[in-house]
């Protein structure tokens, strides 16, 4: 029993210990709370303020300077990079298409292969291939806007003239990337995958299984044509069926793709 | 010694039966979920239409699984309940478990074969005590297992819902292998005595073949999900998956995973084994028994340190992994807000380390012929310490802002530059290559060498440690100082090599050079100092806490992502905790693990135990 | 000669050295890389 207690108090000293160092041993570093989207409010936008959006991606949510800092030397340093943008265009290595200095910071954070800067390819690459992952896509997610503030920052960064356009809300709400990414998303391939996809059975049934929010297509086809179909689903609000809310979403126009349309209206027109 | 076994058996039987209803009920609720999950929609679930729900009636097309978008209010709570805490402990807890139980038959079906092989019976016996310490373990880990299950379910049901449409037949092929795992176990061990002999006995070596096949496929599986997790694969730009299993199994990290926690599983397991035996050593009334025990932890030290070895190989091309994976991952792990942790593990390790070459230091004490020896070790402990020392040293340092501007800046003048990788990477090589000249030493010090060629064999060995630590050193120093970083982490690669090349030259000289060599005296088992089980226990504690660190990591480096950038964390506990946070989850969990092996140790004991009949029962 | 302990000791060092640097350009090579750094 005394050997019990005595390797019992053993290992909680070093379990004490190795707790301890972890707690007092070490700084104490909080990591950042999880980013949440942020609403832009642009309507009254000034340049410096711009820019400053532009500086306070590049450190937060843009996570650039977990690579492009002075001590690890994984990524090139960026502040004179809008300086010299003009000269990487007509050297032999750019594969891009940019055709001035601002496309080219575009270009350089949407398709950072088209210039990588000598040294930094990925290894065994030859430095044709950049290591830097999408800034659009995933956790970085940055909007058409917030790149465009980026690069207002580069600019301002080198010392020269900013020659982003500002831009006002509106703009700024149309060019938000969706979190799902459905502008990058792969064409369906039959319409039961479209049916799946879009949840139509949430509101309609098909086969007799479904919500009774909206009309019951089972056998939509003996009643109605293609072209009743086609402008039912990207023009709801045209024609209401008798007895029914007028809920069903108008955004389809928008989301589906012109071929997955076509599958599923043919397969409704079907349903005899 | 029949007495015992029946005894055993009976004991054992009660727990048998328990155990095949719990499999079967795990096979039960997997099957039930995987079958019934598909067309939940929960309150508070996404409005947009973008959730696949029920894949349409009469439909052949298989739905295709987009991660859903939650909110806060989408995750259930039991009041007093911290859900992440919770699921954390008990996968913790379960892995703890799993680990030992999937370690153990494979160092038993090693130790059975080299009995089957030297016909010394001492090892068979060893490797019953062994999978005996296991079994009860088996039943903790099948427990735990479900409860980590029912956690998941309960407390993040469209997490799990999500992993069971990409996983779920591979969820049920890991439930139906239980049947198998089971059936090898018990076989395995139930059948020790009677399979014995000529065939028979190769029968049971088969068995355990089995039975190590199967356990590594089960952690394989497992291994596939949380990868998954950390590195998805098989999902479209959009981040949908659309019934590609096997793409979603074979991740980036898929094999470094199953490669680390194979080799660690050894380590831990004979860490475990060890702590038992040091525990048993300790409690021993007789000399014959110290002896018997102090072998057994001699065996079980080996093995922990013949896996010990490459294991910080197998740890390294995993975090390479997760760099050509994720630039942004590999750099948060190692460079961003997780680099501290590195430096608490890199004194766990040193820990180990030194644990175990101390305990091969006090062992020669078993050998007469060890005295020749004793004035090395200091040498080799200056340059295991050192070593430690160096691997332990920050890059960053811990000052306050007076101390930063009187030093100008955060990094140490001549200390900084040894708190980068090279250095680490040396000195973790000079370590690994310093406890395998310990073991040399060991091995030597009760023998002596009769071939003719000794003086020649030794200045051999010497040169090619010294040609070695002079080439660990100039990659290390001058791949790391004067080049850059494509050239500092390409120089890694022959270090290891180097490495590795004198580990299996050395030993293979040396057992060619000590053949037919003369024994000085039989060595004195049990001659052994009691401080040198605490270094056994001190091994089985750290290794524990170690892995629990790097479960919080391999973890924690998601940040707030359930699936990384596909699948993001809504609840309430998604932000990434400090380290000192964590450090006290996983010391709880260790506490929390210590007792339940304390009560396994003792359970395996408490078989043997029988209280004579005091006039209870009824004269026959 | 065999039994000349220094004398095998510097001949095993240098077949050693050389062993070690032979793998060291290799892996370095295989990695589209060379041994010395040329910036």
């Amino acid at each position: 029993m005394k050997h019990f207690f005595k390797v019992l108090v053993f290992s909680l000293l070093m379990i004490g210990f190795f707790a301890g160092f972890s707690n007092f041993g070490i700084p104490e570093i909080k990591p950042a709370p999880p980013p949440v989207q942020e609403q832009l409010d642009l309507d009254a936008i000034t340049p410096e303020r711009f820019i400053a959006l532009g500086e306070k991606l590049f450190n937060g949510k843009g996570t650039c300077t977990l690579c492009h800092n002075a001590v690890g030397g994984r990524a090139p340093l960026l502040d004179q990079t809008a300086a010299i943008a003009a000269d990487r265009l007509v050297e032999a290595r750019y594969q891009g298409n940019a055709s001035d200095a601002q496309g080219y910071l575009v270009e350089s954070l949407l398709e950072p292969s088209a210039y990588v800067v000598a040294g930094f390819g990925k290894a065994g690459s030859a430095d044709t291939i950049s290591p830097m992952p999408s800034v659009t896509a995933g956790s970085i997610g940055l909007s058409e806007v917030e790149i465009s503030a980026v690069v207002a920052y580069l600019q301002d960064l080198a010392g020269l003239e900013v020659t982003v356009d500002i831009p006002n809300t509106a703009e700024a709400e149309a060019s938000e990337p969706d979190t799902q990414a459905k502008a990058a998303r792969v064409a369906l391939a039959s319409a039961e995958e479209v049916i799946t996809r879009f949840a139509c059975t949430t509101c309609h049934k098909l086969a007799g299984e479904g919500g009774d929010l909206g009309p019951d297509l089972s056998h939509i086809g003996a009643t109605r044509d293609a072209a009743y179909l086609r402008r039912a689903i990207l023009d709801p609000a045209a024609d209401i069926a008798a007895g029914y809310p007028p809920v069903m979403p108008p955004t389809y126009a928008t989301e589906i793709y012109a071929g997955e349309l076509e599958l599923l209206v043919a397969h409704l027109a079907s349903l005899q | 010694m029949c007495g015992l076994l029946t005894r055993c058996v009976a004991l054992h039987r009660g727990f048998a039966r328990w155990r095949w209803a719990l499999s079967g009920l795990v096979a039960l609720a997997l099957a039930a979920l995987v079958l019934g999950a598909p067309g939940e929609v929960q309150a508070g679930a996404s409005d947009t239409a973008v959730e696949a729900t029920q894949p349409v009636a009469g439909s052949l097309a298989p739905a295709v699984i987009a991660p859903p978008e939650l909110t806060a209010a989408d995750y259930p709570s039991i009041t007093g309940v911290n859900s992440r805490v919770t699921v954390w402990l008990v996968a913790q807890l379960h892995l703890w478990f799993a680990a030992f139980v999937l370690a153990v038959p494979i160092f038993v079906f090693i130790i059975e074969a080299i009995g089957m092989k030297t016909r010394d019976k001492r090892y068979d016996d060893m490797a019953y005590e062994f999978i005996k310490i296991s079994i009860t373990a088996y039943s903790l880990t099948a427990i735990l297992g479900g409860l980590l299950l029912f956690s998941l379910i309960v407390l993040y049901p469209h997490l799990f819902s999500y992993l069971s449409r990409v996983f779920g037949e591979s969820m049920f092929y890991y439930a139906l292998l239980f049947f198998a795992e089971s059936a090898a176990l018990y076989l395995y061990y139930y059948g020790w005595q009677w399979l014995q002999g000529g065939f028979r006995k190769w029968l049971h070596l088969t068995v355990g073949l089995v039975l190590n096949a199967v356990g590594t496929t089960l952690m394989f599986l497992a291994n596939g999900w949380v990868t998954f997790m950390m590195s998805p694969a098989g999902l479209d730009p959009a981040g949908m998956f659309a019934g590609d299993t096997w793409a979603a199994m074979h991740n980036y990290l898929w094999n470094p995973i199953n490669l680390h926690r194979f080799i660690a599983n050894i380590a831990y397991g004979g860490s475990i084994v060890g702590a038992y035996a040091a525990f048993r050593f300790l409690s021993a009334t007789r000399p014959e028994e110290r002896a018997h025990y102090d072998w057994m932890g001699y065996n079980a030290n080996f093995i922990a340190i013949l896996a010990l070895l490459p294991l910080p190989f197998a740890g390294y091309y995993l975090a390479a992994e997760i760099y050509a994976y994720s630039q942004q991952m590999g750099i948060t792990l190692m460079g961003g807000i997780f680099a501290w942790l590195f430096i608490i593990q890199a004194v766990l390790i040193g820990t180990l380390f030194l644990s175990a070459n101390y305990y091969l230091w006090c062992g020669m004490g078993r050998s007469d012929g060890a005295v020749r020896y004793n004035r090395y070790i200091k040498y080799l402990a200056i340059a295991i310490i050192g070593s430690f020392l160096v691997w332990f040293t920050p890059h960053t340092l811990v000052l306050t802002n007076e101390e930063l501007k009187a030093l100008g800046g955060p990094y140490h003048k001549y200390l900084g530059p040894l708190g980068i990788m090279p250095a680490k990477n040396t000195a973790v090589n000079v370590m690994i290559l310093f406890t395998a000249l310990s073991f040399l030493f060991y091995r030597r010090s009760n023998r002596i060498a009769t071939v003719a060629w000794v003086k020649a064999g030794n200045a051999a060995q010497l040169a090619l440690y010294t040609a070695g630590i002079a080439n660990l050193l100039f990659l290390g120093i001058y791949h790391g100082y004067f080049t850059n970083t494509v050239y500092k982490v390409a120089a890694s690669i022959p270090q290891v090599m180097t490495t590795l090349i004198i580990i299996v030259v050395s030993i293979t000289l040396d057992s060619v050079m000590y053949r037919g060599a003369r024994e000085v005296a039989p060595l004195n088992w049990g001659r052994v100092p009691n401080r040198a089980q605490y270094a056994l226990f001190l091994l089985a504690v750290a290794f524990t806490w170690l892995m629990g660190l790097m479960g919080y990591i391999r973890s924690g480096i998601r940040q707030h992502w359930h699936v990384t950038d596909v699948f993001r964390d809504a609840s309430p506990d998604a932000y990434t905790p400090t380290l000192g946070y964590a450090a006290n989850v996983v010391s709880m969990g260790t506490v929390l693990f210590m007792v339940l092996v304390i009560f396994v140790f003792w359970l395996s004991q408490v078989s043997s135990r029988k209280t004579p009949n005091d006039g209870f029962w009824k004269a026959p | 000669m065999m039994n000349n302990a220094p004398l095998l000791f510097v001949i095993t060092l240098v077949a050693c050295a050389l062993l070690f640097l032979g793998l060291d350009m290799a892996v370095m090579k295989l990695n589209g890389l060379t041994l010395l750094y040329h910036p």
